[in-house]
C-alpha cells in the first residue's frame, strides 16, 4: 500500500478492495500482436490497391495518348506519291485544288491529310505548279526550295541542275543560303558556284512549253537536248563524239512527233546523222564519218 | 512519423488506449476495434511523432471515436465488462473473500458513472497520477480529485452494505 504514491490517502480503500481493484483487468480476445499484424496487412494492402487504380487510370490515359499520337502521326506523315516514268507525262491535283503537271521521269510526294497545316511537296524532276492562293506553298527538291503564296511556276530539279520559272505571281527560290525572288516571266537558275541567278529575258515557252509537248531550246548544249529526248521518249541516245555534246542547239521538238522524226529534224539542223542500234537505243554522230 | 516510430508508438500506447476505451464503457471487442481504427488513422495522418503530443492525440482520438460510435448506434454505453481478477491466494478462505469482493467491485463499476469510472480505473489499473489523468482527459486536477472522491464514495457505500 505504501508504494501507491499515485493514490491520494483520502481515496484509499481497505486492503482487500485495493488489491482486487488493482488486479482486475479487462481481458481481450485479440492480443496486441494480432492487432498489429492485422494493421500491417492493411497498411500493405492500401498502397497496393491505389497502385492498381493508378495503373488502370494510367493505362487508359496511355492508350488515349498512344491513339492520339498514332492518329496524328498517321495524318501527319501519310504520304501520297506520284512517280512518272520516262516517256510519260502526268498531272496531279492537290487537296486545295492546286494542280501540278509532271514531266517525264519525275517524282512528287505530299501529305494530303496535313495539307491544311503545311502546303509542301517534295519533287525531283520537273513539274509545273498552278497554286491556289493561300498559305505559303513549298516545293522541296534536293537542289533547292521554292516558296510561293499562290501562283503558277515551273520547277526543274534534275541531276545537279535547278531552274525555276515563274509564269504568274511571285516566287521565292532558295538553294542553301542563296535566295532570289522572281516574278512574271522571270527565272532562277542554279549556277555551278552554288548561287542562284535571276534571268529576266526568259522566254516562257522555253521553260513550260513541255506542258503542251513543246520542247524549245535556246542555245542549249546537245548534252542537255539529248538528255531531254531520252526522258521524253524513254530511249538511250548516245553521242558518239565527245565534242559534239557541247555544240549549242537552238530549236524545238514536239513530243507528239515520232522519235525518229525528232531525231531527224535535230540531226539535220546540226549536221549530224542518227542511227538506231536496237529497239530503244539510238546514237548520233557527225555526218562525215 | 516513420514506420519504426509508429511501431514504437503502437507498442507503447496500444494497451493503455484499448483499456481506456473499456473504462469508458466499450466492450472488449469494440475497444479493440476502436483502438485499431485510432492507430490506423494516426498512421494515415502521417504526423510528426512527438511523444507527449502524440499520446494526447491518441486519447483524444480514442475518446472521440468512442463517443461517435455510441452516437451512431444511438444507445448509451452500458458498462457490463468483467474485469478479470488476477489475485490468487494460497489460503482458500482468503481466495473466496477476494472473489466476493470482486463481485461487489464489478457491480460497483457498472453502477458508477462513466466519468468517475474512467478516472478511478486509470488511477488504479494504469497507475496514472491525478495530474496525468487530468492531462489525458483534458480536465483540471481538481475535477479529477472530485471524480475520484465520488468513485471512492460509491465503493465505500457498497463496502458498508456488505
Amino acid at each position: 500500500m505504501s508504494t501507491n504514491q499515485h493514490i491520494k490517502d483520502e481515496h484509499k480503500l481497505p486492503e482487500d478492495w485495493e488489491k482486487v481493484a488493482r488486479h482486475s483487468e479487462p481481458q481481450f480476445s485479440r492480443s496486441k500482436d494480432d492487432v498489429w499484424n492485422d494493421m500491417v496487412a492493411q497498411i500493405h494492402e492500401q498502397p497496393k490497391e491505389s497502385k492498381v487504380i493508378q495503373l488502370r487510370w494510367f493505362k487508359y490515359a496511355a492508350a488515349a495518348v498512344v491513339l492520339l499520337l498514332s492518329t496524328t502521326a498517321f495524318l501527319r506523315f501519310y504520304t501520297e506519291s506520284v512517280s512518272i516514268p520516262a516517256g510519260l507525262h502526268g498531272s496531279v491535283s492537290l487537296p486545295d485544288g492546286s494542280t501540278v503537271e509532271l514531266n517525264a521521269a519525275t517524282e512528287l510526294s505530299f501529305h494530303p491529310f496535313w495539307w491544311q497545316f503545311d502546303r509542301s511537296v517534295k519533287m525531283e524532276g520537273e513539274a509545273f505548279f498552278n497554286v491556289k492562293k493561300g498559305s505559303s506553298f513549298l516545293v522541296l527538291s534536293k537542289n533547292g526550295t521554292t516558296t510561293v503564296l499562290g501562283t503558277s511556276f515551273n520547277v526543274n530539279s534534275r541531276e545537279d541542275g535547278y531552274t525555276v520559272f515563274c509564269k504568274s505571281g511571285k516566287v521565292s527560290v532558295q538553294h542553301e543560303t542563296s535566295e532570289v525572288v522572281i516574278t512574271y516571266n522571270e527565272s532562277a537558275q542554279l549556277k555551278a558556284n552554288g548561287e542562284l541567278e535571276k534571268r529576266t529575258d526568259a522566254n516562257g515557252s522555253e521553260f513550260i512549253g513541255w506542258i503542251d509537248n513543246q520542247f524549245i531550246f535556246n542555245a542549249k548544249s546537245l548534252r542537255d537536248v539529248t538528255r531531254e529526248i531520252e526522258l521524253q521518249y524513254d530511249i538511250d541516245l548516245n553521242i558518239v563524239e565527245d565534242d559534239v555534246a557541247d555544240w549549242k542547239f537552238t530549236g524545238a521538238f514536239n513530243r507528239s512527233d515520232d522519235v525518229k522524226e525528232t531525231l531527224e529534224v535535230i540531226s539535220i539542223s546540226m549536221g549530224l546523222k542518227f542511227e538506231q542500234n536496237s529497239d530503244r537505243s539510238y546514237s548520233v554522230r557527225k555526218q562525215n564519218h | 512519423m516513420t514506420r519504426q516510430e509508429f511501431k514504437i508508438c503502437f507498442n507503447q500506447y496500444f494497451d493503455a488506449i484499448r483499456r481506456y476505451l473499456v473504462y469508458r464503457g466499450a466492450d472488449t471487442e469494440l475497444a479493440t476495434d476502436i483502438a485499431q481504427d485510432v492507430f490506423m488513422k494516426l498512421w494515415e495522418k502521417k504526423l510528426e511523432f512527438e511523444e507527449g503530443r502524440t499520446k494526447s492525440l491518441l486519447y483524444k482520438m480514442a475518446s472521440d471515436a468512442f463517443v461517435s460510435h455510441f452516437r451512431k448506434a444511438q444507445v448509451a454505453a452500458k458498462y457490463e465488462q468483467s474485469l478479470e481478477l488476477k489475485v490468487e491466494s494460497n489460503d482458500p478462505h482468503k481466495q473466496l473473500e477476494y472473489e466476493e469482493v470482486h463481485g461487489q467491485y464489478l457491480i460497483a463499476m457498472s453502477i458508477m458513472g462513466e466519468k468517475q469510472r474512467e478516472v478511478f480505473l486509470m488511477n488504479r489499473i494504469e497507475e496514472m497520477t491525478y495530474r496525468e489523468i487530468a492531462k489525458r482527459l483534458d480536465l483540471s486536477v481538481k475535477a479529477v480529485e472530485k471524480r475520484m472522491s465520488q468513485a471512492i464514495g460509491l465503493l465505500r457505500e457498497r463496502l458498508i452494505k456488505k
